[in-house]
């Protein structure tokens, strides 16, 4: 017989693993930068992918700011069961996200907390059987992102957001060398806010994009436009669906389409 | 919030880890499970053939009922052979808080009465009980809890925050190096 001390084995990474057994396929949406409309990307495209007929999860990871409970006019409570908590349903999107925990309190977390609390955000939220999860990751390559890409590991595609700006792009180029050097895929570019559609001619807020190019230095296949959609603030002011814009609709649509598709082959 | 099922609540909101848990015992199950697991990853890393004991430290901050972390333990732990007839050691670590802006110093009891909203904040589970959401993640303490004295959210945590295996007895199944 053998003894073996000064240990220190945390049991929420075993939990975390089990819990997410559930899902076939995670899509981290990240940006590396903050106010590039991940979170909306993140919401509409796992709406349209429910409107699919897919049984699609959405977990808000924004440890900070989540704030998909507002595109969402989340107002349900979330429960605990034997399990962990059970995520709340939104007509068929089973939904996660601190504010359900914390309500208006501020996130005022220490830096070793993060990756704790991460792990427990995953160890404690019990999924359905899922075909697709979609994580709104926060900004920024610290913990917040490096945690999930290792619990997740090869389930995970990610779908990096970014504007034409080339501020944003600097950002997320960054976050493109952190995913290469992890061996993790990067599946698609988003570029948001790309175009403003005036009827008779379509302007570029921006200029012309570069995107094309950090694609290809990337070697990342899919690149897609969405555009700047004036209607959207007023729709969500409403509290209606981001999919009740019908430009930003028709485009998410499209993105979702694509994207069932990729992932069939 | 209905209160019917557990009157108590409003004769004593806040009033320590020992009350919540008395109620609430489902997610005592989840965590064993998660223990288990932790044992059978790490028993086959190091190719241990069987667990005699573990020693778990259970951090006073996710407010969990010992004597049914036992009793799951106990229960999931026979269905996997590694860990079969395992005797678990539970202990309690405390945790304190220091201010980092006036220097106080406070305990859990203390600081779950600074937690504002907390009748919103409770969770339901299936089973009628009622926890704070620190019962399910206690890093939240952050953005729950404030200290005492000043109001405060710049403080420090120490011990108490999560469940730890911290010692094992087993019996060896052959090769393999310890990696813990």
């Amino acid at each position: 017989m053998e003894v073996l001390g000064n240990m220190s084995v945390d049991p929420l990474y075993e939990m975390a693993v089990q819990k997410l057994a559930s899902v076939k396929k995670v899509i981290l949406i990240a940006s590396g930068k903050g106010g590039v409309g991940k979170s909306l990307v993140a919401v509409s495209l796992a709406l349209a992918l429910r409107n699919k007929g897919f049984k699609v999860g959405l977990l808000d990871l924004d440890l900070h700011g989540p704030s998909t409970g507002v595109l969402l006019s989340v107002e349900e409570k979330i429960k605990g069961d034997k399990h962990g908590l059970v995520p709340i349903n939104l007509n068929g999107l089973e939904y996660m996200s601190l504010a359900l925990l914390v309500g208006d309190n501020p996130l005022a977390l220490k830096g070793d907390v993060k990756e704790r609390l991460i792990l427990e955000i995953f160890a404690e939220t019990k999924w359905s059987e899922l075909d697709f999860l979609v994580v709104d990751l926060p900004p920024g390559t610290g913990d917040e992102t490096i945690v999930p890409l290792r619990l997740i590991g090869g389930k995970a595609v990610v779908f990096v957001v970014t504007t034409p700006s080339r501020v944003s792009i600097s950002v997320v180029t960054r976050l493109l060398r952190l995913l290469r050097d992890e061996g993790i895929p990067v599946k698609c570019i988003i570029e948001n806010m790309a175009y403003l559609n005036l009827g008779d001619r379509v302007v570029k807020p921006f200029g012309e994009s570069e995107i094309e190019k950090v694609a290809e230095d990337f070697g990342i296949d899919w690149v897609y436009k969405l555009p700047l959609d004036p209607g959207l603030e007023e729709v969500i002011r409403k509290r209606e669906s981001p999919l009740s814009s019908q430009e930003w609709s028709e485009s998410i649509k499209k993105l979702a389409g694509f994207l069932a598709e990729k992932l069939k082959s | 919030m209905k209160y019917k099922s557990f009157p108590w609540f409003q004769l004593k909101i806040l009033s320590g880890a020992r009350v919540f848990s008395r109620y609430c015992k489902m997610h005592e199950w989840s965590i064993a499970e998660g223990i288990v697991r932790s044992l059978e990853a790490f028993a086959e890393k190091n190719s241990i053939k069987r667990f005699v004991a573990v020693e778990i430290n259970v951090g006073e901050l996710a407010m969990l009922d010992l004597d049914v972390l036992n009793e799951a333990l106990k229960t999931i732990s026979q269905e996997h052979e590694r860990t079969r007839n395992t005797v678990f050691k539970l202990r309690i670590e405390h945790v304190t808080f220091t201010c980092n802006k006036c220097g106080c110093k406070w305990g859990l009891q203390r600081g779950l009465e600074t937690i504002k909203g907390s009748e919103d904040l409770m969770i339901e589970d299936l089973e009628g009980g009622y926890d704070l959401p620190l019962h399910y993640m206690p890093e939240l303490v952050y953005a729950l809890m404030r200290c005492p004295s000043c109001g405060s959210r710049d403080y420090k945590v120490e011990g108490g925050r999560g469940v730890r295996i911290i010692s094992v007895t087993f019996e060896n199944g052959g090769v393999g190096e310890h990696v813990s």
